[in-house]
């Protein structure tokens, strides 16, 4: 199985911030989110691997091709959505659709047509009109209505509503019917990623914090609910991360036999984050 | 290439419509005197304003982030502005001769004047857009109004100063080295806009 995605020390520097010998691997095929608070980087890995950004060391790879000759034939491959609509703002839907049958080859009209009415696009107002939501899912139609092998979204569904943001995950999965499709996925709204994700990637000031499966991540960790008193019994090797409050404590910790009055239920992926980046910060 | 260009046609309809009432309103006030050179200013404007509009909604829409991960390469992204520029040209060249053979200029007058007017275009263009690349509207819009300023301010103190006459066989010189030296410096242009926009980072 090839790789979709592969950095390897990705590394550039900013005034004030430094992405720090990243390392990723997106398999051909699997779903990757990337997480992490604001300004952890993520919007800058996704440019380096775009080629919007230069990085100052590191290989980046796309789709088997290094990004700095990714041929435009490649780029026939790559659906992109980023954080804010880009689209020429007097132009309607209709216009952006012809415009786009110019510049890819693979530019597939019906499809196009298919995914403006799923998501009730309006066909002749003009881009400006648009709402953050309607913007979106303009530039997700337009990711997904040429040949694209590889997806990568910069907060594709932020500022969407729950309805239709279950309705994008569900295209973004019949879209992973193809086993050579890949998609690369950044975002905060982390029970999206939940959904849709087999890999999960966390960022914190520059540097990456984990890149797990995320199955075998939710394996990993076990939310406890008790005492002081009760927490002291367990192995402190155990523990990721505590949260004090009134009632008692909150703890992520590794999977371990934990006494029986002691609650532990399974970690969400938003749970594992906070308590690791939490950890790192200390 | 094609669908870049039509995205800025798109896009500049509306502007382009406010630009032909400038371009008519000119005209009629150009009628009154009988002044084709006035009216060659136009083209002068013309020229450049499209390209910068099609690149200040370009930063507005932030398209070129978008834009550098399509099929397309950063040359003819680059190339499409300076497309752009020509049908300005192209377009000032036809008011300017459409404007001269209404007020019955002289056709040998009426083709100097759309030759000089063309030139200067494109120079005014050529000048502008590696600085609009490199700096973006914002802040290219005011050095391109310091560019523009500086030669014109140098020309109304020269035309006070007491010059040699130039001998007949200078101005033909020059004339056959004008659209030369107009070809070489938009190619210079070309070459630097795309040197500038291959290192850009969005």
């Amino acid at each position: 199985m090839s790789n979709a995605l592969e950095l390897k020390n990705l590394t550039k520097h900013y005034t004030g911030f430094t992405l720090d010998n990243l390392s990723l691997t997106l398999p051909e095929g699997c779903v990757m989110g990337l997480i992490g608070e604001n300004g952890a980087g993520k919007s800058t890995t996704i440019k380096a691997l775009l080629g919007l950004v230069r990085s100052d060391s590191g290989e980046i790879q796309v789709l088997g091709e290094p990004i700095s000759d990714v041929s435009t034939q490649m780029r026939e491959h790559l659906g992109v959505v980023l954080d804010e609509c880009t689209f020429p703002e007097n132009l309607s839907l209709l216009q952006i659709g012809k415009m786009m049958q110019y510049c890819y080859q693979s530019w597939q009209p019906q499809r196009f047509s298919h995914y403006t009415k799923l998501f009730s696009l309006p066909e002749k107002k003009p881009v400006k009109a648009f709402s953050r939501g309607m913007k979106m899912k303009l530039s997700i139609a337009v990711a997904l209505s040429h040949d694209s092998r590889l997806l990568i979204l910069d907060e594709a569904t932020s500022g969407l509503d729950p309805l239709v943001r279950d309705e994008i995950l569900d295209v973004f999965l019949e879209f992973m019917q193809d086993e050579h499709h890949s998609i690369l996925i950044s975002s905060h709204i982390l029970s999206d990623l939940e959904k849709i994700c087999d890999y999960i990637a966390c960022i914190h000031g520059g540097k990456l914090v984990f890149c797990e499966e995320k199955d075998k991540l939710l394996e990993q960790y076990q939310m406890i609910k008790c005492t002081k008193a009760q927490l002291e019994k367990i192995d402190p090797r155990q523990i990721v991360g505590v949260r004090e409050h009134a009632f008692g404590i909150e703890a992520l910790a590794k999977k371990c036999v934990v006494p029986a009055d002691i609650l532990a239920e399974p970690a969400t992926i938003e749970e594992i984050m906070v308590y690791t980046i939490k950890e790192a910060k200390r | 290439m094609k669908g870049l260009l039509l995205k800025d046609l798109l896009n500049l309809k509306q502007q382009a419509r406010v630009y032909l009432l400038v371009v008519l309103i000119w005209m009629a006030l150009g009628l009154l005197n009988r002044d084709t050179a006035f009216i060659g200013g136009v083209t002068m404007i013309l020229a450049p304003m499209l390209p910068v509009a099609a690149v200040a909604y370009d930063e507005r829409a932030k398209w070129e982030g978008f834009a550098v991960t399509m099929p397309v390469t950063r040359r003819q992204l680059v190339l499409s502005k300076y497309i752009l520029c020509f049908l300005g040209v192209i377009l000032g060249a036809l008011f300017l001769s459409l404007f001269g053979f209404v007020v019955k200029t002289p056709a040998d007058e009426l083709a100097i004047l759309v030759a000089v007017f063309s030139g200067l275009g494109l120079v005014i263009c050529a000048v502008s857009l590696p600085i609009v690349f490199q700096l973006g509207t914002e802040k290219g819009r005011l050095v391109i109004l310091a560019v523009v300023l500086v030669p014109t301010m140098l020309s109304t103190l020269l035309s006070r100063v007491q010059l040699p006459e130039l001998s007949e066989s200078v101005w033909q010189w020059a004339s056959r080295l004008a659209p030369l030296f107009v070809a070489a410096l938009v190619w210079l242009s070309i070459e630097i806009s795309c040197q500038i926009y291959r290192r850009k980072e969005f």
